[in-house]
């Protein structure tokens, strides 16, 4: 019994709950974080089998490829998550300067409160 | 009331993902009933293209890496990586306009801490610098690549960076060859990319193989377009990290 | 045994998760966010792949913290 799909169906979960219940622009950024790695758990878990070895040819297997094709995991789902993650930072810090941007001009970080200032 | 709300609405999306996780996906551990890869004719049946075949004379082919990771990183979804390179670029120019108009360098006060984490600072980055070059330049046969050196590198700048203070760090490495390097990583991948056309193959695609599989020089586009990218990213973080310092107010 | 150590990761990176969200203090949450990003590149290398391990334990540990202390240094701390 593996725990890892009810962990990123939470993840997601919790990372939904905390973007529309919280009132701070932070929280709302950690959330995003935290919806991001739920996703990248999931993809990374669907290309794993047990037992397997990372898709990295080590010299002693360079001559047969057949046992590191019936043993590697599913290398393109790693790919993906590679590109995301580095994309997930770029999000991050273009909200958090974002957030910062709002805080110096409103005074406030609480998105509901933006509105009624501005008026 | 809002509260409630959010919690059902993602509860409601948590069954939808358990629905789809445990009716269709295939179960935790059982990857392929297929193998990965075709032993009669050293394919990858999802993709449909022969890996880590590494034979001169047939450039196009093969990957020749022997980290996988990287080959489809910079082999099949060599565009993909390069629009990754250029969300990296939006976000590094969307930060420097939100933030360049509100502070200056020059009204930083010189901070920094205390003896020993300077002492500490300067014995462990020379190593940070050394780990992410080595990361950089052995990516495609060790795990790694250019986006965890560059990612490296731009840590240990910060660390220099939160021990000394910011005046310090930027007379070190500046804003201006930040944003060389990033620029210059940028223009690396897109002419390693357009040399494909004149070797007779398609844009980023492999073209220069020497020696064995497995040796450190058995692909110089892959090691380039690596080191490229590993300055974009090691730019563009600290320009960001920069930015994100200086700006808004100083310390 | 490795499935154990798996199940035993997860859960953690789950609960720490949790607390962060549910934390009111930004900087303790900021903290225990990295804290589970670091597990989670934990969990990453169990799962067989090593890129994707370096890559979020230098991100998640790394840079991502330090923006998010620099935002909350220059905004409020309390939620």
């Amino acid at each position: 019994m593996s725990l890892n799909y009810p962990v990123v169906v939470l993840l997601i979960v919790l990372g939904i709950y905390c973007i529309l219940s919280k009132r701070n622009l932070i929280k709302i950024v950690i959330g995003l974080s935290i919806m991001t790695d739920g996703v990248h758990l999931l993809l990374i878990s669907l290309g794993y089998r047990v037992d397997g070895i990372a898709p990295i040819v080590p010299r002693a297997m360079l001559e047969n490829f057949s046992e590191i094709a019936e043993r590697a995991v599913d290398p393109v789902p790693q790919a993906l998550v590679l590109t995301s993650i580095v994309i997930n930072v770029c999000i991050l810090a273009l909200a958090l300067s974002l957030t910062i941007h709002t805080f110096r001009n409103y005074g406030t970080i609480n998105p509901y409160k933006i509105n009624e200032l501005k008026e | 009331m809002q509260e409630k709300f959010a919690l059902s609405l993602a509860v409601i999306v948590g069954l939808f993902l358990i629905l789809a996780l445990y009716s269709g996906a295939p179960s935790f551990g059982s990857f392929p009933d297929r193998p990965l890869l075709d032993t009669e004719d050293n394919t990858i049946p999802s993709i449909g293209f022969p890996i880590l075949e590494g034979a001169p004379e047939k450039p196009p082919d093969g990957l020749g890496v022997p980290n996988v990771v990287t080959g489809v990183l910079w082999g099949y979804r060599a565009y993909d990586t390069m629009g990754e390179a250029t969300v990296l670029f939006t976000s590094v120019v969307g930060v420097i306009m939100l933030g360049s108009h509100t502070g200056m360098l020059s009204l930083c006060k010189v901070v920094g801490m205390t003896v020993i984490v300077k002492t500490v600072a300067s014995l462990l980055t020379p190593f940070l610098f050394l780990f992410g070059g080595y990361i950089v330049l052995y990516g495609h046969l060790t795990p790694g690549g250019g986006f965890p050196g560059g990612v490296i590198i731009a840590a240990a700048m910060t660390i220099i960076l939160l021990a000394y203070g910011v005046r310090f760090a930027c007379s070190r490495i500046g804003f201006i060859p930040c944003e060389m390097g990033e620029e210059l990583g940028a223009i690396m991948i897109v002419v390693i990319g357009i040399a494909g056309f004149f070797t007779g193959t398609y844009f980023l695609q492999p073209w220069a193989f020497f020696g064995e599989l497995g040796d450190l020089l058995s692909n110089v586009k892959i090691i380039i377009l690596n080191f490229a990218v590993g300055l974009k990213v090691a730019g563009g973080m600290l320009l960001i990290i920069y930015t994100l310092l200086t700006s808004f107010g100083g310390e | 045994m490795e499935s154990i150590f798996l199940n035993i990761l997860l859960v953690l990176v789950f609960l720490f998760y949790l607390i962060a969200v549910k934390v009111k203090d930004l900087l303790y949450a900021i903290i225990i966010l990295a804290a589970g990003n670091t597990a989670l590149a934990v969990i990453f290398y169990v799962l067989q792949a090593p890129d994707i391990a370096l890559t979020q334990a230098a991100v998640g540990a790394g840079v991502s913290t330090v923006l998010l202390v620099n935002a909350v240094n220059k905004t409020r701390r309390k939620e």
